[in-house]
C-alpha cells in the first residue's frame, strides 16, 4: 500500500472508514485492517495460544468481515463485531481435536520443562518461572473460560460486553470467571506466592 | 458463612470492589485473606501478561496478506449467484478449449488403442451431484463401477451396473466406452494390494480414473494409453487427487486420490493435478466443463472463489477420513491403511495454506512413514520433503 493511498484514510474516522469500505474503498478497508489487526490478534492469540493458529483466525476474521461489511453498522465500534468474530472463529478452532490433541501435547511439555527448572537463586528469575507457568496454565484451561478470564482482566471488558463477544448471559460470565479463577488457583497453588512483592 | 460468599464473590467478580461489610471479616480471617491476595496477584499478572509480539514485519505484511485473501474471493458472491441455467454459458465459453482437448484425445487414443474407450454422455454429466470429495460420482454411461466403498457412489454404481453390457469390467477407476468420456471417480473406493477383479480387467480398458469430480472437461474420449503423458486428460482433467491409470495394473486411487505411481514419486507433478487453463468458477456441470490449472505450490495465491471452496471441501473431508483411520490402533493397523494416511496427509499438506496444517502433515508423514518398508518410507520421506519445501515457500 503506497504511503498516498494510505494518507488518504489514516485521518478518517472508523465510521468513515466504514463507509468508505461499504461502498467498495479497499484502501478504507485495509486501514481498519491496520487500526485493529493487533488487538484482533490478541484476542485470537489468547484463546488458540499459538501464533500461526492466531494469524490464521485474524486473517479469517478480516475476510469474514469484509465479506459482512454491508451488515456492519458504522455508527457502532468495529472492535465488538471483530472481538466476537475472532472468539467464535478462535473457539472453533479449538474444537478441531486433532489440532487441539497435540497444541495440548506441546503446551504440555512446554509446561513441564518450564516448571521443572533447575535452582533460580534470584527471586526475579523465579517469579518469571512462576509467571509462565501461570501463563501455561491459563493454556491448560478450557477455552471458554480462558476467554472470559482474559477479556476481563486483559481487555478490561464489561460482564455485559463479554456476554455478547461470547453470546451468553452475564450469569454464565460471571460463572465462567468464578471456574477459571478457581481452576488456576487449584493449577498454581503455592507458586502465587512467589508472585507476591 | 461469610467464607463462601466472600469466596464466591471474589471468584467472580475480582478483589477490585470487595464489598465494605466484607473487608472487616477479610482482615481478620487468614483464609478469606489468603484467598484475596492469590486472586489479587493472580489478576494483576494476567493484566500485566500479552501475547507474544510476532514482530513489525509481521504486522506490516499483515494487511497485505488479508487483500491477497479477499482478491481470491472477490468474486465469491457473484460465483454463486450464478444461476443454473447459465452453467451452459460457462461450457459455451471453454467448448474451443475443450474440442482441443477432445481432438488431441482421439488422435491419441486411435494412435494408442488397444481397447475401446469409454465415453460420457451428457445425461450422465446431468446427474452428477455436487463435486465433493465423497460424493462426486463416476460419470460413465456404461461401464461398471468395481464396488464402492462410499455410500455415496452406491447409486451410480448400481447405474453404471445396469448399462454395463458386454464391456470388460472396469477397473476401480477406468474404463470408458469407446465413444464416452472418462470415468471420473471423485472418491475412489479404498482397494487394498490384493485389489479387486476390477483391477486387472481396468488394466485392459481406458486407463483414466479421475479422482475427485471438482471440475470436469466435458464429455470427452479416453484415452487408453498406457504413455504417462497422454493420460487423459492431458492436462485438462482437474483432480483433486490424482489422475490415476489402472492400465498400470496398480491399485487406483487410495482414499485421498493416490495411486501407487504416485507413492513411487514419479508424479507430484500429476498429483498436483491438474492443467487447463481454466479460471471460471463454475457450478457442477459448467465446472466439468472448465478445467483449470493450479499447482499445488500456487494453490494458496492462485485458486479461485470456487476452487478454495472445492479445497476447503477437499480438506474437510480428508480430515473426516483421517479421523477413521487414526482411531485404528496402530498394532491394528495394515499398512495399506498406513500408505493411505500418508497420503491423506500428503493430500493435506498440497492443499492447505496454513503452515499448521502443513506442519501437522509433515509430521504425520515422517510418523507413519517410519513403519513402512524401505522402499516405501523412502518415497514418503521425499514427499515430506516436498511438503517442507512448501512451507518455506507458502505465503501468508
Amino acid at each position: 500500500m503506497s504511503g498516498e493511498r494510505r494518507g488518504g484514510v489514516t485521518s478518517k474516522t472508523e465510521s468513515e472508514l466504514i463507509r468508505s469500505a461499504q461502498a467498495g474503498d479497499r484502501f478504507a478497508y485495509d486501514e481498519l485492517v491496520r487500526r485493529h489487526q493487533r488487538n484482533v490478534y490478541r484476542w485470537a492469540y489468547n484463546i488458540v495460544r499459538s501464533h500461526d493458529a492466531a494469524d490464521d483466525v485474524a486473517q479469517e476474521v478480516f475476510v469474514r468481515t469484509f465479506m459482512a461489511l454491508e451488515r456492519i453498522d458504522p455508527e457502532r465500534p468495529l472492535g465488538s463485531w471483530l472481538c466476537k468474530t475472532a472468539v467464535n472463529i478462535a473457539l472453533n478452532v479449538l474444537r478441531k481435536q486433532r489440532f487441539r490433541a497435540q497444541w495440548a501435547e506441546d503446551q504440555a511439555t512446554g509446561s513441564a520443562e518450564a516448571v521443572a527448572g533447575g535452582d533460580e537463586p534470584d527471586a526475579m528469575m523465579r517469579r518469571h518461572r512462576v509467571i509462565r507457568h501461570l501463563e501455561e496454565a491459563i493454556n491448560q484451561l478450557p477455552p471458554i473460560y480462558r476467554t472470559a478470564l482474559l477479556l476481563r482482566t486483559r481487555d478490561h471488558m464489561s460482564y455485559d460486553q463479554i456476554a455478547e463477544v461470547l453470546g451468553v448471559s452475564m450469569g454464565t460470565v460471571m460463572s465462567r470467571l468464578a471456574r477459571a479463577r478457581q481452576r488456576l488457583r487449584t493449577m498454581m497453588g503455592d507458586l502465587l506466592d512467589d508472585l507476591y512483592e | 458463612m461469610s467464607c463462601v460468599r466472600i469466596k464466591r464473590w471474589v471468584l467472580r467478580h475480582g478483589t477490585g470492589d470487595v464489598p465494605e461489610h466484607w473487608r472487616a471479616h477479610i482482615a481478620g480471617c487468614a483464609k478469606c485473606r489468603a484467598l484475596v491476595d492469590q486472586i489479587s496477584v493472580m489478576d494483576s499478572t494476567l493484566e500485566q501478561g500479552d501475547v507474544p509480539d510476532p514482530g513489525e514485519a509481521y504486522w506490516e505484511g499483515f494487511a497485505p496478506s488479508v487483500a491477497r485473501r479477499l482478491e481470491a474471493l472477490h468474486d465469491t458472491k457473484q460465483q454463486h449467484a450464478v444461476p443454473s441455467a447459465s452453467r451452459w454459458s460457462w461450457a459455451k465459453a471453454w467448448a474451443p478449449a475443450v474440442g482441443v482437448a477432445v481432438l488431441a484425445l482421439l488422435i491419441g487414443r486411435e494412435l494408442t488403442r488397444e481397447y475401446a474407450p469409454p465415453t460420457v454422455t451428457d445425461r450422465e454429466l446431468t446427474t452428477v451431484a455436487t463435486p465433493k470429495v465423497a460424493d462426486a460420482p463416476t460419470l460413465s454411461t456404461s461401464e461398471p463401477a468395481p464396488p464402492s466403498e462410499t455410500p455415496a457412489m452406491a447409486a451410480t454404481e448400481n447405474q453404471q451396473q445396469a448399462q454395463k453390457a458386454d464391456r470388460p469390467q472396469a477397473s476401480r477407476g477406468t474404463t470408458q466406452p469407446a465413444n464416452e468420456g472418462p470415468v471420473i471417480r471423485a472418491q475412489p473406493s479404498r482397494q487394498n494390494d490384493e485389489g479387486t477383479a476390477d483391477k486387472d480387467a481396468g488394466a485392459s480398458q481406458g486407463p483414466l480414473v479421475g479422482d475427485e469430480l471438482a471440475t470436469m472437461p466435458p464429455p470427452v474420449q479416453a484415452t487408453d494409453t498406457d504413455d504417462e503423458s497422454s493420460v487423459w486428460p492431458p492436462r485438462r482433467v482437474q483432480i483433486m487427487g490424482q489422475v490415476d491409470r489402472a492400465g498400470d495394473n496398480q491399485p487406483t486411487m487410495d482414499a485421498a486420490g493416490l495411486s501407487d505411481q504416485e507413492r513411487s514419486g514419479a508424479a507430484d507433478q500429476r498429483f498436483a493435478g491438474i492443467v487447463g487453463e481454466s479460471s471460471g468458477t463454475p457450478s457442477p456441470v459448467a465446472r466439468i466443463e472448465a478445467p483449470r490449472t493450479f499447482r499445488s505450490a500456487d494453490l494458496p495465491d492462485s485458486q479461485s472463489p470456487t476452487e478454495a471452496m472445492r479445497r476447503f471441501d477437499e480438506l474437510s473431508e480428508l480430515q473426516s477420513q483421517i479421523g477413521t483411520l487414526e482411531k485404528i490402533d496402530p498394532s491394528d493397523r495394515t499398512e495399506q491403511q498406513t500408505l493411505d494416511l500418508c497420503a491423506m496427509w500428503y493430500r493435506v499438506g498440497t492443499l492447505t495454506s496454513s503452515q499448521i496444517d502443513l506442519d501437522q502433515a509433515i509430521e504425520h508423514i515422517d510418523q507413519y512413514s517410519a513403519s513402512l518398508k524401505s522402499a516405501e518410507r523412502t518415497e514418503w520421506q521425499a514427499k515430506k520433503e516436498l511438503l517442507i519445501q512448501r512451507r518455506s515457500t507458502l505465503i501468508r
